[in-house]
């Protein structure tokens, strides 16, 4: 007997629901307990069938709408989900047979009790297995808009990175966000030696490659781990991208610490999920004070589980709201890193929801709040100390323009992000400076696009 | 190994299987392909029959491999005891994507032997009563279009010979 959905088609239309539904995101939601039962290969199917459809949605609503002859926004939304679904693998999956795909979206109609809107379903699907090629006929004859469909990005995205980088890059970016990501991890040689590391996941058929960003750093090429697998459970490794080793690298100039009067302070401020404090706390000396700070209560405990896990307990934690005041005496840190909560367009070969949320209103209410974080942040650094400050995002109204408003109220900042990359053993090069910082992009550097910049508060 | 699941259509899945008297090595084996072979089709059951073996035989998961308590191997098996009625909806690794709604009780006692030989007796509900049911049925002999009216019947009928003329159902069978 067969249940009239496979338990992978389910769990993907269940998060897909969520996700358009009440703002949730996929990622975490496919990383739950509740779909920690299904087996790898379903899993497998789970992921890709989640992040294919939110990655393409752009085409598989043009197909919708072509096919349908409505809008798109006319349907329900289980009604959406599953036609997304459906074109998704008739399209994108060679392995899946059509009639699977097919019959798997028009019962998930059906159980989601829209027997009216069966046949409809159907019918769609039917016409897209058959004539699926006529659709692009029907594709407009502007570029951008052409683009808009073909890379599912919203049409206001790629109009800024046309005007910011022309039209070849904007669409080399679109594309290559529509990717799945490189996955990235740190070796955690406190705990297990890269070389039992790398022995072992050779001998797993899982090859890597060194990052060319970030020392210590490296990215998976081949193979899959999953959460169970020995260097992550035991804490050999840690997936972390490579931006964000990066960043904590380039926060703590650890080269300078010999010369230093006294063990450095070190502010995290936006710390969770906890990554960069735990990277920096295995560079620091064990005197060294630290303090890593969120504005959630409850991503703080995420954090206290993290540094458990990670044998880094000598961090203290408190949460701290920067938009109403400076939790810190001024010049209490030597070092204070501000990775900012932002758009997240930089991480939306992780988090492709996030290309059909965000707006331009956003962007600007974001780099308002970043302002005043930076702010705030910075009352607590010493004369000579370092505040580095980082987004995930590949817009510069979140990046370079935010440094630039807070450099021109404080004219004692020195950018110094090439110097730091030197000093790391980064060649400057490898990133990309527009006008303050660095910065990288999927298409050019395989990682998520992020900008940083490390100022150096002088006297 | 995996096994070929046979479709609809395949004289076998109308022939009542034969009583099992041996339970050897060779059986078990057969078992545990029966098992990988329902995983990789993500089935919740799988009848002998419907991997040519007409024997009074089948094996079930209802969480499909995610629980190893939940495996279950009944050979001769018997309803012991049935209460209720209840209808949902099911589908059968012999009629690949064809689904619908049929009526069956809805609690029930079964018997049967274990891969040692020895009896057992459990109850079961939900879709573990379901899926015994509609696994007893095939070794019986019995498919699950059978509860359909006549015209649903020809309309499921219609829809597969539709999918065989395009040769999107499985015609390997003599």
């Amino acid at each position: 007997m067969m249940e009239s959905v496979s338990p992978a088609r389910q769990s993907a239309f269940e998060i897909l629901l969520r996700v358009a539904v009440d703002g949730s995101f996929a990622t975490p939601l496919l990383a739950s307990q509740r779909y920690r039962n299904l087996s790898r290969e379903d899993h497998h199917l789970l992921h890709e069938l989640t992040l294919g459809v939110l990655r393409r949605q752009g085409w598989l609503d043009f197909l919708i709408e072509y096919f349908a002859d409505r809008p798109v926004k006319r349907l329900d939304a289980e009604v959406v989900i599953a036609l997304r679904l459906g074109l998704y693998q008739l399209q994108f999956l060679n392995r899946v047979p059509a009639h699977a795909a097919i019959n798997e979206s028009v019962n998930l109609v059906r159980l989601a009790r829209k027997k009216s809107a069966v046949p409809f379903t159907n019918a769609i699907l039917r016409k897209a297995q058959r004539d699926g090629s006529r659709a692009e006929l029907a594709l407009p004859a502007d570029p951008l808009a052409r683009l808009s469909i073909v890379a599912s990005t919203p049409r206001w995205i790629l109009e800024r990175w046309q005007q910011r980088w022309g039209v070849e890059e904007a669409s080399a970016l679109a594309i290559e966000s529509n990717l799945a990501p490189n996955i990235a991890f740190r070796y955690n040689e406190q705990i297990s030696p890269r070389t039992t590391t790398d022995l072992w996941l050779g001998e797993n058929g899982i090859i890597t490659r060194p990052s060319v960003l970030v020392a210590g750093g490296a990215v998976i090429e081949q193979g899959s781990l999953s959460p169970h697998a020995t260097p992550i459970s035991q804490n050999w490794i840690y997936l972390q991208e490579e931006s964000s080793q990066l960043t904590a690298r380039l926060a703590i100039p650890t080269e300078r610490l010999a010369d230093a009067s006294g063990p450095p302070s070190v502010w995290d401020v936006c710390a969770a999920p906890g990554g960069k404090s735990a990277l920096i706390a295995t560079l620091l000396p064990p005197s060294s004070r630290q303090v890593a700070t969120d504005l959630h209560q409850s991503r703080l405990r995420l954090m206290r589980d993290l540094f458990v896990r990670q044998g880094v307990e000598n961090i203290h934690l408190a949460q701290v709201d920067l938009t109403t005041a400076a939790p810190f005496a001024p010049g209490s840190f030597d070092q204070i890193l501000v990775d900012a909560p932002c758009s997240g367009l930089g991480t939306i070969q992780k988090n492709p929801e996030i290309k059909w949320r965000m707006s331009r209103e956003k962007i600007d209410e974001l780099a308002t709040q970043q302002q005043q974080i930076l702010e705030r942040a910075s009352e607590s650094l010493r004369t000579g100390g370092l505040l580095t400050y980082s987004v995930c995002s590949t817009e510069s109204e979140e990046g370079e323009e935010v440094v630039q408003w807070f450099r021109d109220r404080h004219q004692c900042y020195r950018d110094v992000t090439r110097e730091r990359l030197v000093e790391i053993g980064i060649d400057p090069a490898s990133l990309l400076t527009i006008s303050q910082g660095a910065r990288t992009f999927p298409h050019r550097h395989h990682t998520e696009g992020f900008f940083i910049c490390v100022l150096w508060k002088r006297s | 190994m995996k096994l070929h699941i046979v479709k609809y259509g395949d004289p076998v899945l109308q022939r009542a299987g034969d009583e099992i008297t041996n339970i050897d090595g060779e059986l078990v084996g057969f078992i545990d392909n029966m098992f990988e072979t329902m995983y990789e089709a993500h089935g919740v059951g799988l009848a002998a029959p419907q991997v040519a073996l007409s024997k009074k035989l089948f094996v079930m998961d209802v969480s499909s491999g995610k629980e190893k308590k939940e495996r279950i191997t009944c050979i001769n098996p018997q309803i012991v005891e049935t209460k209720g009625k209840v209808i949902s909806e099911e589908g059968c690794l012999s009629f690949p994507g064809i689904y619908f709604e049929v009526e069956r009780p809805e609690v029930i006692t079964v018997s049967a032997l274990d891969l040692h030989g020895r009896e057992f007796t459990f109850e079961a509900s939900g879709l573990a009563a379901r899926c015994v049911l509609h696994e007893n049925d095939h070794i019986n002999g019995k498919v699950f279009i059978e509860y359909l009216s006549p015209l649903k019947r020809e309309l499921v009928g219609k829809k597969i010979r539709k999918r065989i003329k395009a040769g999107d159902w499985d015609t390997e069978w003599d």
